[in-house]
């Protein structure tokens, strides 16, 4: 794991001039790719919302309304302009980052979505911590031990772990380890009584640090284990899967047997030219694997109640609450793309065959 | 004499074919050895036959209610015990491996034959219009798989029918990408420029020639993906957005008993179990073909 | 002449879903200092598996079950591993068929070589005088501007180029003795008469032994000195170049030399009838006989023993026992 580590800051240390002008007109493409699929997304969005549905009138207010209150909804809601004035509203909306306010919570849909992400965030990073060292380790291990104990154990872990269901998984640890053991506890950021840190980043660990406030970082720290947890497994088989396969590929590869022929032994062989090779689809994995929490998130943090973006958007789509879906999904396109166009620029620089 | 003939053309067959059988008798080699994917394969099969069987081996009518046996702890009457309507949850749970193969069939043949015909049309015609389909396939993409299909089966109403598309809408692209990767490949072999040098229009290469020989990558992956697929639908279902009750479709049933979780544990649990190794299995088969198919892996 | 390699009664198989290939099946011969040597054979006799045995390169599915190779007194199947890379290291080099899949792609070429040098010496990848051994061997297989060279990765090189430096990380520790497995048979024509003579130039230069793995006789012919022909995993004939060409004695060599078209001569192109053997099953005695015009009844029964018949030329075939 920290070989890993060190492997990244060497990376990032061997940089020199050449490399630069590569890299920098790549990243300028996808930028602009990313631009483009962003206009995408907003059209998939309002088709969604708006050309899909058959009667979204009639779904928030039931079957039997009167006929000038549903009129009087359907003018609230901009419904009775024709699609093409409210594609332009919507994108004039989007470009002014107003989202439209939420039926539900009678709140600007931005607003909700700065309180409520940065919960997702927190869990999605902490997951993201301990799927990536412990898939890394795991992965890593089983190639190098191939077909013995320890692949099997790991790779039996792992695939339980792309196997289980997210939300099954969850409800079983809240019932073992809250209900029936109460080691840990139950839902929602910070036990009721205790005083949440004062709001900077809105990710509670780091904002009571700031504060120096301790309690608030360990009651955190406690409810944010296990949905993390849940939610990283999934990606801890990932990953582990991946650099199993992508280091079992590498050390069949020629200049392996060079470095072998060298006269390195095994430890350098796997960390100096393995690894390095085998983290190129690894890294991919992980951008796949943020997105796959983003998706994870919206299960795990409605098992255990957990105040983020995921919940918000789930509680959106029970109750149609348009604006709230709309904004809720387009945020979290945005976030996924952003990852993946990071992901692509970080495989890059790994691996200079890329910079096409 | 005629004996002769036959023989000896059982013969010639057999050996034009030695590279092929070869090939199959190394598979079921490399399946043999090893024993994690002989263990998917049967789970698979198992289920597949519940999935088949299942009037005759559920002892209890899936939806029908029984309020003087709600909430029953498992018991030999009721192997999984019963939720609060008093249905038999082992029989809802056996009836459920129905609608989880219906759900993978059809999301398999619709966002199979559509990511397909794309990817081919794609590549194969290249330029504007593989521009053009593969930035739509971006912006499908810059989706997170859930989500997407959250929101198109929230807009369609949930409803089995409703996750079936909604799934098919997201899960193409993979397809597509693949297909455009094989149809880029075959689209300069040698074998298409004699069509081509033959006068055959674009429409016949492709679907006499182009699209068999994609075909079979996609079908790999199709088995790769069949896992996905359930959890996918079992989340959707989860949050409500899938098929409705009285269905017994898994994801929904463990849904149903969060409110029971501590005391009736076993409303939630076993329709968990039963998605968690059906997965298995088809990750596990699914692991295994692609070692098996991998060149550099195969010995 | 001194010894500096002695390989004995080498064996080694390879388990496979088919059974047990014997991919060597006994293999004897010698390495002189200053020697350069030619390992002939088809494709599958197992001449490289008899360098990766000798590298003690050779992994699962593959095992090296009998014999020994004896370098400077040492027997290296004995070796523990750590000594084995010491003389992977500082003893014995070698290169092989595709230069730019041999080298790691992510990493410079000057690095690599670099490491090569680090392991051998216990010096610092980083440190001066490393890099100043890179800058010479650098320039002493003819690549120019080596400051810049060391800053480029090998998909950016030439396959001429990237086996230079292929040689370059070979020869830089000053080996013992230089293996090259294949070296030219991925490079275009003109580039492998180079790259023979750069490592023939320098090999003379350094005072290192080189063995060169090749199923190109006419590479044999131009630029070895001794040659060894391989069958089926077995060692059939050893001996000076110009001997072998001229009076060659194991029926197989005589049908490898016939089967070279000579430009000028009109007729079929000979070939030696029958095909190569199957390595789970092979043929019982001497593997050849099957394909022989001249097998005797002993040479289905029993494995010919290798017999100097004159002085350095050394054949195994039962018609000249």
């Amino acid at each position: 794991m920290d070989e890993a580590l060190q492997i990244i800051t060497n990376i990032i240390h061997d940089l020199p001039g050449g490399k630069e002008m590569g890299l920098l007109n790549f990243i300028i493409k996808r930028l602009l790719l990313m631009i483009l699929v962003l206009f995408g997304v907003l059209c998939i969005v309002f088709v969604i919302a708006n050309v899909i549905p058959a009667d979204p009138i009639g779904a928030l207010l039931g079957g039997n309304a009167p006929p000038e209150v549903v009129d009087q909804y359907k003018h609230k809601l901009g419904l009775d302009k024709p699609l093409a004035q409210r594609f332009v509203d919507y994108i004039a909306g989007v470009l002014r980052w107003d989202l439209g306010v939420s039926l539900r919570t009678n709140n600007p849909v931005t607003e909700d979505i700065r309180k409520f992400f940065p919960a997702t965030l927190e869990l999605a990073i902490m997951a993201t911590l301990i799927s990536v060292s412990l898939g890394i380790w795991l992965g890593t291990a089983s190639a190098v031990n191939r077909n013995k104990g320890v692949d099997h154990f790991a790779r039996i872990f792992s695939i339980l772990g792309v196997s289980m269901p997210v939300f099954w998984t969850g409800l079983l640890l809240l019932l073992i380890f809250y209900y029936k053991l109460g080691w840990l506890p139950g839902p929602g950021r910070l036990d009721i009584f205790i005083f949440p840190p004062k709001t900077v980043t809105g990710l509670i660990l780091i904002d009571s640090i700031i504060e120096g406030n301790w309690t608030a970082f360990w009651n955190g720290l406690q409810h944010l284990i296990m949905p993390a947890f849940v939610l990283g497994y999934g990606g801890t088989a990932s990953i582990a899967r991946i650099t199993r396969a992508s280091m079992l590929d590498c050390l069949r590869q020629d200049y392996v047997r060079t470095a072998k022929a060298k006269g390195l032994n095994k430890r350098l062989v796997i960390k100096r030219h393995a690894l390095r090779n085998a983290l190129i689809p690894t890294v991919t994995i992980i951008g796949l694997t943020f997105g796959s929490l983003l998706e994870g998130a919206v299960l795990t943090e409605t098992v255990f109640s957990w105040p983020g973006l995921g919940r918000y958007i789930t509680n959106g789509y029970l109750v149609l609450d348009y604006p709230a879906i709309m904004g809720g999904t387009l945020y979290i396109a945005l976030i996924y793309s952003i990852a993946n166009l990071i992901v692509d620029i970080l495989y890059a620089f790994l691996d200079p065959r890329m910079r096409v | 004499m005629k004996q002769d003939t036959l023989s000896m053309k059982w013969k010639n067959f057999i050996e034009s074919r030695k590279p092929l059988i070869d090939d199959w008798k190394h598979t079921a080699y490399l399946w043999r050895k090893s024993k994690l994917t002989m263990i998917g394969s049967f789970v698979v099969l198992f289920f597949i036959i519940i999935a088949i069987f299942a009037p005759y081996i559920a002892p209890y009518d899936p939806i029908a209610q029984d309020l003087s046996q709600r909430l029953q702890p498992p018991s030999s009457k009721h192997l999984f015990g019963t939720d609060q309507f008093g249905r038999d949850i082992f029989s809802r749970v056996i009836y459920g491996s129905r609608i989880a193969i219906w759900i993978i069939i059809l999301v398999s043949i619709i966002s199979g034959g559509i990511g397909t015909l794309i990817g081919v049309f794609a590549g194969y015609f290249g330029g504007i219009v593989d521009e053009v389909l593969m930035r739509i396939t971006d912006m499908f993409l810059a989706f997170p798989s859930l989500v997407l299909a959250m929101a198109f089966a929230a807009a369609m109403g949930p409803s089995l029918t409703n996750t079936i598309i909604a799934i098919s809408l997201v899960y193409w692209t993979v397809y597509a990408r693949l297909a455009r990767a094989e149809a880029l490949r075959i689209k300069n072999t040698e074998y298409i420029e004699a069509e081509r040098a033959m006068g055959a229009s674009n429409f016949r290469i492709i679907f006499l020639h182009v699209l068999p020989m994609c075909i079979s990558p996609v079908l790999v992956q199709l088995t790769l993906r069949m896992g996905t697929i359930i959890l996918t639908a079992a989340g959707l279902g989860f949050l409500g957005l899938g098929a409705q009750p009285p269905t017994p479709e898994w994801g929904a049933m463990v849904s149903d008993g969060r409110n029971y979780l501590v005391d009736q544990w076993w409303i939630s649990t076993f329709p968990g179990i039963a998605i968690a190794i059906v997965v298995l299995g088809f990750n596990l088969l699914g692991d295994g073909i692609r070692d098996m198919l991998d060149p550099r892996l195969r010995r | 002449m001194e010894k500096l390699l002695s390989v004995r009664n080498l064996r080694t198989i390879f388990h496979t879903y088919r059974g047990v290939v014997k991919a060597l099946n006994g293999v004897s011969f010698d390495v002189y200092k200053k020697d350069f040597l030619g390992v002939v054979g088809e494709t599958g006799c197992g001449k490289s598996v008899t360098s990766l045995s000798i590298m003690r390169l050779i992994e699962d599915p593959g095992e090296i079950v009998d014999g020994s190779v004896v370098f400077e007194g040492r027997d290296l199947l004995k070796l523990s591993e750590e000594e084995m890379q010491k003389v992977r290291a500082k003893e014995i080099s070698m290169i092989f068929q595709e230069p730019k899949m041999a080298l790691n792609p992510v990493l410079k070429v000057g690095y690599q070589i670099a490491e090569a040098v680090s392991t051998a010496e216990d010096l610092p990848i980083k440190s001066k005088e490393v890099q100043e051994k890179v800058y010479e061997i650098l320039k002493a297989v003819g690549l120019p501007d080596p400051e810049s060279m060391v800053e480029k990765y090998p998909h950016e090189l030439s396959g001429g180029m990237a086996q230079r430096i292929m040689i370059a990380m070979g020869l830089v520790t000053k080996p013992k003795l230089l293996i090259a497995d294949e070296p030219t048979s991925a490079l275009d024509v003109t580039i492998q008469a180079q790259i023979l003579h750069l490592i023939k130039e320098l090999v003379s230069e350094m005072g290192t032994s080189a063995m060169i793995i090749t199923h190109n006789l006419g590479v044999v012919a131009e630029y070895c000195e001794r040659v060894v022909i391989m069958y089926a995993g077995n060692v059939a004939e050893i001996g000076n170049v110009k001997t072998i060409f001229k009076e060659p004695l194991h029926p197989y060599t005589k049908g490898l030399i016939k089967a070279v078209p000579v430009i000028g001569t009109k007729g079929k192109l000979q070939t030696i009838r029958g095909i190569v053997p199957d390595l789970v099953n092979p043929p019982s005695g001497c593997r050849f006989h099957p394909r022989c015009d001249h097998a005797l009844d002993i040479c289905s029964k029993e494995l010919p023993p290798i017999k100097e018949v004159e002085p350095g030329h050394f054949v195994a075939c039962h018609l000249y026992d």
